[in-house]
Formats: structure tokens, C-alpha cells, sequence
């Protein structure tokens, strides 16, 4: 027999009043959401503290610091002080205990943040250097694991593993040298000191060409993998323009020690849903991967959509069937030309069990401002962090300006 | 391809056709306000099309971070010799090319493969259609080719 649902208004906690339209952007009915702030510089990854202070991420530091501090004093959901430290700049972001960690382009270092203290004090403690000074996916997402590990990306530099870097028709070395120090996920002791990689580190994941979007959750490590670009312009022969467009899906894993998703040597066509031989290792775009070491991903996306940010929600305040899915922001493509760039939204997967338990839909749009985008530049906003707050809010950074919207649920509930 | 159809008009229209211009001082060693042909921005803007567009964008607005603009770009509208050089060595990757930029994360493969031709025709639709500056010639390619050999 069915128990009658009873509805009651969600609001349990007193919500705050929502921006007019949302901050410009679109979400399911029953969410609404304040900007917290029209925009704090070039952000990356957000986090929140357990007493609401925001932390994010800056790719750019400026006079004052890479790292933007944000407090609400009045409950209006706007940030009311905003401090900025931190002679760094990059992506990663992470509170545990008494300690923010940094994650900068090419070191982790970490900060003490006394308790009610809104800005850190002292000199950063250098914790993980050592990392290859490329640009090309240097980026360094962090987050910590249920076994205590500090969890970093090491994005390979390179876009595959060609004897000569994006060039056409350049082949792939194999085996691929870039996967003894990139191209995988490594952990760390958080509290040891001047470790350098790798050789400090236990790879706890291969074959990953860039995982912006990484989130440790239970004993696993969930991310969403950028996938190759350039089919088309490298391998004319094999592929066009649409092929490039549409096939090379960005895919998301459920990663634990040992996992291999397979870069160099392969991508996973989301097109006929199957792991494919990169044309840089005798691939044609029919061929498919025959190596069972590479495990399929639990959910493939459209590709180039440049995935930058994953959570899993365990926050309280969002509807049941939120609950323990995968929300993913897509910082949006610009590998797709000649057809419209894609991507700019964030999106939701219900979960059951630890793994999808359908598709995925878009949850928060209308970010770039518009409807077609030929080129990034075009784009108002491109969303890239995702943080919960304690409360069970969902807070999203955007990487052009620095907005920051916090999304909080005012429809009934259960 | 709008926005790149209209360079190629607007170009031709201007650079085939300006009669009664104020005359420039003379180059040192080539003409740099030789005539721009309708063949080699036809070329240019194939190449462009074939080698470029997917990183520096249908518009030479680039990727923020990751790719450069062409637009408003000094090395597009500076010294020939520097433009030429990039698309020879390339920037960052390997030890041949040019440093990387510290701006922007990706890096440029070389394309030495192209003959001087190309990369002058190549050069001269950029310039024209993103800073609109004069042509680079297939002799001024070959001069730092030989230089880098």
C-alpha cells in the first residue's frame, strides 16, 4: 500500500530571497537562486565552509591574493565581506579540519584557517611539488578521500600522446611516457610536507587525459574526463568536422585503485556507445578497443562539453531523488567548428547504488548569455566549480567574470 | 563562415583597388604593401580554416586561457619575421619551439611542413583579416626558414 505523501513547505531553514531571474539563469521548477556574488575575478573551484564561508579558486591572482574569502553576515545569501590572500593562482580547492588546500597549477601547499576565522593566517606549508611546468592541463583539482588521502588530478600535458605534439597525422608512442608522472590521479598524505611527485605519491588511477571535475566520495573517485580534441584536423583521413564535433565523448568514471580509462590508446565513441583504438595507435574510427584493461565509463556525455566541475550531492535540502546523484558543470566547448560550440550548463544524474540510474539532464542554463555560441568569447559565463553548502545548497562558480550563484530548493517536498 | 567571407571581400575590394593611397616608405628588403592577390587570400583563409580555426576560433577571438586572440594580437600585427617564426617552431611542447606563453595554457604545433607560399598566404589572410596589415611574402618565409636551419 502507498503512504500518502504529505507536502509541506521545504523551507525547514529561513531561505534567502531570490535574485530577479535568478541571476540569468534557468533552473527545474522548485529551485530559485541568489547570486552571491556578480563576480569575483577569474574563478575555478568553490568550497564551503561548514559556517557558510565561501572559498574560491582564482586562475589569476591579483594584487591582493588568488584566493577569494566570502562571508554572509545577515542570512540574505549575499556575501556582505570579501577578502582576498594567497600569493597563488589555480584551481583546486579543499577544507579539512583546520586547513584550506590550494591546489596551484604546479604544487599543492596548504594554509591554517583557524575556526571563525574568515581568512587564513601564516605562511602556506608547501605540501606536493614536483609537478610537470606545462601549461596544457595543468590544472590541480583536489579533494580528499574517505581514507584520509589527499586526492590530486595530474591532467596530461597533451591532447594524446603523438611524437610530435597535435601535429597531423603524427603517431602515438607507446608505451606513452607521459603516464609515469600525468595522465592519472594520484594521492597524497595531506599532513607530510614537501612531498614531490610522483615518487611521494600512490597513482591511484591511469589513463586519464584531464579531470577537472573530480569528486573522492565514499571509496571511490568520481570524474568526469576531458576527451580528445582535434579527430578531424589530425586525422582527415578518418574523420570530418562532425565526427570531431560529435564523437569523442567526455566521459564520466567511477574510479578505484588501478583504474585505467584507457588514454592514450583509446576514446570512447558516444556515438556507437563503445571504446574505440585512437587513430594515433592504428585506429580508423571503426576499430574498437579490444583491451579489457580500460573500463567503460559509467556515463558518457557529449563530447567537448569540457567538463570542469562534478559533485556528488549529499546535502539534505534537495529532493530524494537528488540525493547521492551527480551533478557536473560544463565549462562549454570550443573544439566543435565548424558546427555551434555546446556545453555551458550544468547537469544532473540520479544515482542509485553509486552509478547512474538514467541520463542525464541539464539543470542550470541560460550561463553564456545565449542561445547559439559560435566561440567562447561569446559567453557571458561559463560555469565551472560546484561546492555544496551546509544547509544542502548548491553553489556555482563561473569562470569568466566570477559569479557565483547559490541554487537552493523552494518548491514542496516530501 | 560569414565573418571570414567578409575579410576576403572586404580585402580584395580594398587592397586590389586603392590607387590614390599616400605612398610608404620603401622596405628594406621586401615590399611589405605589395599587392595583396584574390589567390592568396583564397588560400590564406583555406589554410587558416584547415590549420587554425579549431583553436583561435571562426573569428581570431581565441580561447581565454587556453588559446590566444588574434584580434588585438601584437605579434599579428608586429614584425613579420616574429609571426613567421611561431608558425615555423611553434610555441611550447617540444624544444625546437618558441617558450610558451605563461597566459595561456595550450601549445602550438609547428607547421614547417607548409611551403613558404602557404605559410606567406596563410600569414597575409591573418594579418589582413586581424589587424589589417599589409602581406608577408613567400621570400621573407624562406629568409627565416634558412635562418633557423
Amino acid at each position: 500500500m502507498l503512504t500518502p505523501l504529505l507536502f509541506i513547505p521545504a523551507l525547514l531553514a529561513a531561505q534567502p530571497e531570490p535574485t530577479t531571474g535568478n541571476g540569468g539563469i534557468t533552473l527545474p521548477e522548485g529551485f530559485a537562486a541568489v547570486v552571491v556574488h556578480e563576480g569575483v575575478g577569474p574563478a575555478r573551484h568553490i568550497t564551503v565552509r561548514e559556517n557558510g564561508d565561501i572559498y574560491v579558486a582564482l586562475r589569476r591572482a591579483g594584487r591582493d591574493g588568488g584566493i577569494v574569502c566570502l562571508r554572509d553576515t545577515d542570512d540574505d545569501g549575499k556575501a556582505d565581506i570579501v577578502e582576498r590572500f594567497g600569493e597563488v593562482q589555480g584551481t583546486g580547492i579543499a577544507l579539512r579540519d583546520e586547513w584550506l588546500y590550494f591546489g596551484a597549477d604546479f604544487k599543492v601547499v596548504r594554509y591554517k584557517l583557524p575556526v571563525d576565522s574568515l581568512v587564513p593566517t601564516g605562511e602556506p606549508e608547501l605540501i606536493v611539488d614536483g609537478f610537470v611546468r606545462d601549461g596544457q592541463h595543468a590544472a590541480k583539482p583536489i579533494d580528499f578521500g574517505d581514507d584520509g588521502r589527499l586526492y590530486v588530478n595530474c591532467g596530461a600535458p597533451a591532447n594524446t600522446c603523438q611524437e610530435q605534439m597535435r601535429t597531423p597525422g603524427s603517431q602515438g608512442l607507446s608505451p606513452c611516457p607521459i603516464l609515469e608522472y600525468a595522465g592519472g590521479i594520484w594521492s597524497y598524505d595531506p599532513d607530510a610536507p614537501n612531498q614531490q611527485h610522483p615518487a611521494d605519491g600512490v597513482r591511484f588511477a591511469t589513463g586519464l587525459r584531464n579531470c577537472v571535475a573530480m569528486d573522492a566520495h565514499d571509496d571511490s573517485v568520481y570524474i568526469v574526463m576531458h576527451g580528445r580534441d582535434q579527430l578531424d584536423s589530425l586525422f582527415p583521413e578518418f574523420y570530418d568536422s562532425d565526427d570531431n564535433a560529435d564523437l569523442p565523448a567526455e566521459e564520466m568514471h567511477k574510479l578505484t585503485l588501478g583504474s585505467d580509462a584507457g588514454w592514450p590508446y583509446t576514446y570512447w565513441d558516444g556515438g556507437r556507445d563503445e571504446r574505440m583504438v585512437g587513430p594515433e595507435y592504428g585506429g580508423d574510427g571503426k576499430t574498437a578497443s579490444t583491451n579489457e584493461n580500460y573500463q567503460d565509463p559509467i556515463q558518457a556525455f557529449p563530447a567537448h562539453w569540457a567538463p570542469n566541475g562534478v559533485m556528488i550531492y549529499e546535502g539534505s535540502q534537495f529532493p530524494e531523488r537528488y540525493k547521492g546523484g551527480a551533478f557536473v558543470a560544463f565549462h562549454g566547448s570550443w573544439n566543435r567548428a565548424p558546427q555551434m560550440q555546446a556545453g555551458y550548463n550544468v547537469t544532473f544524474t540520479p544515482f542509485a547504488d553509486g552509478e547512474p540510474s538514467g541520463g542525464f539532464e541539464v539543470f542550470a542554463d541560460g550561463f553564456a548569455g545565449k542561445e547559439e555560441i559560435r566561440s567562447p568569447r561569446e559567453a557571458e559565463h561559463r560555469p565551472m566549480g560546484l561546492a555544496t553548502g551546509p544547509d544542502g545548497s548548491l553553489y556555482i562558480s563561473d569562470s569568466v567574470e566570477g559569479k557565483i550563484w547559490r541554487v537552493f530548493y523552494v518548491g514542496e517536498s516530501e | 563562415m560569414r565573418f571570414l567571407l567578409c575579410i576576403s571581400v572586404a580585402a580584395l575590394a580594398c587592397l586590389t583597388g586603392c590607387s590614390d593611397e599616400p605612398e610608404k616608405p620603401e622596405a628594406a628588403t621586401v615590399l611589405p604593401d605589395a599587392p595583396i592577390t584574390a589567390e592568396a587570400l583564397t588560400q590564406g583563409q583555406a589554410l587558416y580554416v584547415k590549420a587554425c580555426l579549431q583553436c583561435h576560433q571562426y573569428d581570431g577571438s581565441g580561447v581565454p586561457a587556453m588559446q590566444p586572440a588574434l584580434i588585438d594580437n601584437p605579434a599579428v600585427a608586429g614584425e613579420p619575421e616574429h609571426l613567421i617564426e611561431v608558425v615555423l617552431r611553434g610555441m611550447g611542447g617540444t624544444d625546437s619551439a618558441l617558450p610558451p606563453s605563461g597566459e595561456y595554457a595550450m601549445t602550438m604545433p609547428a607547421s614547417d611542413s607548409m611551403t613558404d607560399t602557404e605559410i606567406a598566404n596563410l600569414l597575409t589572410y591573418i594579418r589582413q583579416a586581424y589587424a589589417d596589415e599589409g602581406p608577408i611574402k613567400p621570400e621573407q618565409v624562406a629568409a627565416v626558414r634558412s635562418k633557423l636551419e
